[in-house]
């Protein structure tokens, strides 16, 4: 069934189509019809008033006439029969056909002629008007369908795209923001808050608050689990909808937070679609929140063998009186005002730890030799990169590190080992554990060499910068090493 | 491309029009040629120029862009005016 806005749509559809107009054409050309209208009804101000115009262009202004034809013709119309006629002013012949469809009439069709229509020419212009209102009909009913599930279809592309969007972060510090700023995207919403559930599941921790609204303070506010909208929602467990915000709490096998938009940018409030569109990109984030924590759990698992593993060489390295005494440290410092992300700092970090764990394989004599490396020995030391790599290489999660760990003593000239790489070819994480390296290795302890001063050490980088070091890399080195902090914290670990 | 510029551009209106009438969608150059019935490279560089303009926003991922409509109230009054213009 046509609503009245389809319905609308169908008589126009109908007062315009090209092929109505051909069929009265044709109508003409074999009868002595001079005009037509088509009207939606008897009743209607505006149908009467198309009724008279029509009238009126045949001449017949008188008002008496005029409702006299119009009676004439409700009568004629309430009889059974599919097409009426009748005589109106002793001069025209009029006829209707009504426009029906599945025993509906949707629309009249009346011509006025100067003389009778033959039957055979009558039955042939109302076949050609049915074939032409259904196919107006189909129209309509085809345009009706396509304007109720385009946006359905339109909102389910959304919500791919909003799953392809969320799931291909698996950096909770990037994740959340993301979510938020997809939320607020697609609720027109002007803020969205995610707090995720402490340890205890007492305390909703605030992770995130995007606000849209200029000059308003973000606070992201811890909350105990049943104060405040979103710590209701996650009590209740339940989807919170008033006009101004819409609250969802994230749950997996048990709730892990929440997620609240509030504010639609035009006023308006949050509709049942909204929530609906909510409650789907809330259960794609928990799946993606959940996959996000999963690998920082087990990067962090990695990250602590690591450290086991670092410290046990640290521990052979002792043996040898090497000592790094602010290596880690130093490129994470680096990094960071390099603008790594916390992915890369986090892959730099790995690598920092395990550096130098291809040493393990060289022989004692070579490490703690205080005389001149043979070519033999030094061929040993080459090969160690590669060793460290190598002793790595099962572990699919350290596959960003390995590429740092294998370049880490090439030269910025291309003159360093294994393949020679030069410049930009390098790995920024291992340009910048070059310098660091270095440093290190001048001011910490070292069997075959006499330690440096802090002063010596920087002078000899400084004199090596755009040979064998990044010189952007230098210079961010050294305004780092030259802060107090790190004068403090390098004075700590030298003694 | 200018703001101004956009008048002589089909697919930029078009697009435009697709997000007005769609505000909360948000899609790839695919989708988005796919509802406007266009190819997805010249739908795609015309994203970018609207990215631009700061009339759609951009949310980039690995393998995935998805373009949604501005909430910026200055530049959705303007091109509400914009496009009551284009239909007179």
């Amino acid at each position: 069934m046509f609503t009245k806005e389809y319905k609308k749509e169908l008589f126009d559809l109908l007062r315009t189509n090209a092929h109505m107009q051909k069929a009265f054409d044709m109508l003409r050309k074999q009868s002595k019809v001079v005009s037509y209208i088509i009207i939606k009804d008897f009743q209607t101000k505006k149908s009467l008033s198309i009724m008279k115009k029509g009238l009126e262009l045949l001449g017949i202004k008188n008002r008496k006439s005029i409702s006299k034809i119009v009676g004439l013709i409700k009568n004629k119309t309430a009889n059974k029969e599919d097409i009426k006629f009748g005589e109106i002013n002793g001069k025209y012949w009029v006829y209707i056909f009504p426009l029906t469809m599945d025993g509906k009439t949707y629309a009249f069709t009346i011509c006025f002629s100067t003389d009778i229509i033959t039957t055979t020419h009558l039955e042939c212009f109302a076949f050609s008007l049915k074939i032409v209102f259904e196919n107006i009909y189909k129209s309509a009913e085809l345009s009706k369908i396509s304007d109720s599930i385009k946006p359905r279809a339109i909102a389910l592309s959304t919500v791919h795209t909003l799953h392809r969007l969320i799931t291909s972060s698996l950096n909770l510090d990037e994740l959340l923001p993301r979510i938020a700023h997809l939320s607020i995207q697609v609720l027109r919403a002007n803020r969205c808050s995610i707090k995720l559930l402490n340890d205890s599941k007492k305390i909703l921790i605030s992770k995130t608050t995007i606000d849209l609204r200029k000059h308003k303070k973000i606070s992201l506010r811890n909350l105990p689990v049943g104060q405040g909208v979103p710590g209701r929602a996650i009590k209740l467990e339940k989807i919170l909808r008033a006009r101004n915000y819409i609250s969802i709490p994230l749950i997996d096998e048990e709730a892990i937070g929440v997620i609240t938009v509030y504010d639609k940018i035009d006023k308006k409030p949050f509709s049942e679609f909204d929530v609906e569109i909510f409650r789907t990109l809330a259960e794609q984030s928990v799946v993606a929140i959940k996959n996000a924590q999963l690998y920082e759990e087990q990067r962090n698992f990695i990250i602590s063998i690591m450290q086991t593993l670092a410290k046990v060489l640290e521990h052979k390295k002792n043996e040898y009186r090497i000592k790094n005494p602010i290596y880690t440290e130093l490129n994470l410092r680096i990094g960071k005002i390099m603008a790594l992300n916390s992915e890369e700092l986090k892959t730099l970090e790995i690598a920092s730890l395990l550096h130098d764990t291809g040493q393990l394989s060289l022989p004692k004599t070579i490490l703690s030799k205080k005389s001149r490396l043979t070519k033999k020995e030094f061929a040993l030391i080459k090969s160690q990169p590669k060793k460290t790599a190598s002793v790595f290489k099962n572990f699919n999660s350290l596959k960003p590190v390995m590429p740092i760990l294998l370049h880490q003593h090439e030269k910025y000239d291309g003159t360093g080992y294994p393949k020679g790489l030069r410049g930009n070819e390098i790995p920024l994480a291992s340009r910048i554990m070059a310098v660091v390296a270095a440093f290190n290795s001048m001011v910490g302890k070292r069997a075959y060499k006499k330690r440096k001063t802090i002063i010596e050490a920087i002078a000899e980088i400084e004199k090596n910068s755009g040979t064998q070091f990044d010189p952007t890399i230098v210079s961010v080195f050294i305004k780092t090493v030259n802060t107090a902090s790190f004068k403090k914290l390098l004075g700590e670990r030298l003694k | 491309m200018k703001f101004e510029e956009l008048l002589n551009s089909p697919i930029h209106i078009q697009i435009i029009e697709f997000f007005d009438q769609n505000p909360a969608s948000i899609d790839t150059p695919r989708g988005v040629a796919a509802w406007i019935n266009s190819d997805r490279e010249t739908v795609k560089k015309a994203l970018t120029e609207l990215v631009e303009l700061n009339i759609l926003i951009e949310y980039r991922a690995t393998a995935t862009t998805g373009y949604g409509y501005t909430s910026n109230q200055a530049i959705l009054k303007k091109i509400k005016k914009y496009l009551s213009n284009i239909k007179k």
